[in-house]
């Protein structure tokens, strides 16, 4: 794995990674990579297999579970920025 | 201080009169004080003014008649689980100053039996890691053997019980993060059959796998917690409802005779001569017990290790990304929004957890998504009906527990894999869903245990507590 790949991965996942790091995260993630390849071989003769999360789904009903602004005090408490009822972020435009 | 054998003869003398609530937290609470300079088990142990409400409590459910088996028995919890009003991190800078706005489901029933919940403990940063060495506060030490690490990721679970501090931990599996540490640390460790507990109020690593776990001294005091934390929760959609949890409670319509054993797998490269020595004496001992062991094949499941090193990374990844520096804990200031995610998650998540985050980014990104994500899920299948099948001909599969005891600090940091392979025989269970239980099965030198590891089928959770307990019994006579 190279350098350009770290850096197109950390600016998919929003995680500044350092210069200095880049290397020994490259060859971690090649050490990882290696070592779970095994599954291609596990899965040659397998065909066609539905995974499982496909086949169960489960629904609740569409009720209520608590009274509207019950949290908001205790959520907005721990944003590192609020004004009034609001998070504040950077501008976006 | 008091010598009771396990929670069953704490509550006798509580309802007897002969201890009261306060002095067994008092004594629990000042082993705690005492020990954790030097062990650092507890992040934070809770006030006195805290602990105190917890104790009166209990003490008026004791007077009044209400006392259930948990009553007063202090407990600690993995600091990745909500309890409102108190500080919630797991053991990361990026949730610093976090404090929990509501109670996990879990935590909810631990104050309605009146435990008494003394302080968080330690554990990898985001339960990433098999040593307690990546959290951001520092290592906890092996109370068995202080220049050992005490497994992980909930070590600081497994050490506040081994030195003494509380009666039972609340812990998290997700790949082995409780049974590993209780091997580690001589103790008894269960993960439940994914789907017997909420998640709710869970800081999630990997949702599909992550179950939260008891840690115990004793079989018996596992299934006390066990039993009191898992009932039904309409807020965790994975939850599974009580009626449907298929094998009822001490179903013993059928008597257990026979066991798995994966001689292949388990006299395998990379496993400690130690290991498998004492694994042929647990075997000899089982079969004393008049258990029938049956030669198993497991070809699929020997891969679990591989898939979970996809699937967990992957939904990491995706679980993580909710840590902007905007919702709540740490935020690092910077020029426009770009900047403060950025910043803000290659600053405050340590290295173990941007290494993840990379990993299960690469993926499930286009191009590697069919490769690793999709082929892994199919190899997930697979291992579960493997296992489904193995379980119509035997009743349970025993494993050891990890494929090598309790190492020195650092010394599996170096290679990526090498301190991920701890958790070769747990993640089986993990990856198809089904309960596990680690319990001690000899000394293994340096004052160390031994370990081994039980699986059962979907809901066999009561099934393995009465194999585990028979096992203990025999081993103690």
């Amino acid at each position: 794995m190279d350098i350009k790949t770290i850096d197109y991965l950390a600016s998919l996942a929003r995680l500044e990674i350092d210069d200095s790091e880049k290397e020994s995260v490259a060859r971690d993630l090649a050490g990882v990579l290696a070592y779970v390849d095994q599954i291609q071989a596990v899965a040659k003769n397998l065909g066609n297999i539905e995974p499982e999360y496909l086949k169960t789904n489960t629904t609740s009903s569409d009720h209520v579970l608590n009274m509207g602004g019950q949290y908001t005090q205790a959520i907005l408490n721990e944003t590192p920025n609020h004004e009034g009822d609001y998070v504040v972020v950077k501008k976006v435009l | 201080m008091h010598k009771f054998k396990n929670i069953n003869e704490v509550h006798e003398a509580l309802i007897n009169k002969q201890i009261s609530v306060f002095d067994l937290v008092s004594e629990y609470l000042n082993v705690a004080k005492t020990k954790n300079a030097e062990i650092f088990a507890y992040v934070e142990i809770f006030d006195d003014t805290d602990i105190k409400q917890q104790v009166d409590r209990a003490q008026k459910m004791f007077d009044e008649g209400r006392a259930t088996k948990l009553t007063g028995i202090p407990i600690s919890i993995k600091d990745n689980m909500l309890f409102v009003g108190h500080k919630a991190t797991a053991c990361s800078a990026i949730l610093e100053g976090y404090t929990a706005t509501y109670d996990a489901h879990v935590i909810a029933e631990l104050k309605k039996a009146g435990a008494v919940i003394i302080g968080r403990t330690n554990m990898d940063e985001f339960a990433m890691g098999s040593s307690t060495e990546t959290s951001c506060y520092g290592v906890t030490k092996n109370p068995l053997n202080t220049d050992l690490v005490p497994g992980g990721s909930s070590g600081g679970a497994a050490a506040s019980v081994a030195m003494g501090a509380v009666m039972v931990a609340l812990g998290s599996d997700t790949g082995g993060s409780i049974r590993q540490p209780a091997g580690y640390c001589g103790l008894v460790g269960f993960k439940p059959t994914y789907g017997n507990m909420s998640r709710n109020g869970l800081i999630a690593l990997a949702s599909s796998f992550d179950q939260i776990s008891p840690l115990a001294n004793n079989v018996s005091d596992a299934k006390i917690l066990f039993e009191t934390i898992s009932t039904y929760d309409k807020l965790d959609a994975t939850c599974v409802p009580i009626e449907s949890r298929s094998l009822v409670k001490n179903n013993s319509t059928k008597t257990i005779k026979k066991i798995g054993v994966p001689r292949k797998w388990v006299s395998g490269g990379g496993i400690e001569e130690g290991i498998k020595i004492n694994f042929d004496e647990s075997l000899k001992k089982l079969e004393a017990m008049g258990y029938e062991l049956v030669d198993v094949d497991l070809p699929m499941s020997e891969a679990s290790l591989a898939v979970y090193y996809i699937l967990m990374p992957a939904e990491a990844s995706s679980n993580l990304a909710r840590y902007d520096g905007i919702r709540y804990g740490a935020h690092v200031d910077s020029q426009d929004l770009m900047g403060v995610y950025t910043q803000t998650r290659g600053q405050k998540f340590g290295p173990e957890v941007r290494r993840r985050i990379l990993l299960g980014t690469y993926i499930l990104s286009h191009g590697y998504y069919d490769a690793y994500y999709r082929t892994a899920l199919k190899v997930k299948s697979t291992i579960t009906l493997e296992l489904k099948n193995i379980f119509d001909k035997v009743d349970f599969i025993v494993t050891p527990t990890t494929p090598f005891l309790a190492f020195e600090f650092g010394s599996k940091s170096d290679d990526p894999i090498a301190m991920k392979l701890a958790d070769l025989f747990t993640t089986p269970a993990n990856i198809a869903g089904i309960p596990a239980i680690s319990i001690p099965s000899g000394d293994a030198g340096n004052g160390l245990k031994h370990s081994i590891q039980f699986m059962g089928p979907n809901f066999s959770d009561y099934k393995l507590f009465e194999l585990a307990e028979s096992f203990e019994k025999f081993d103690n006579k």
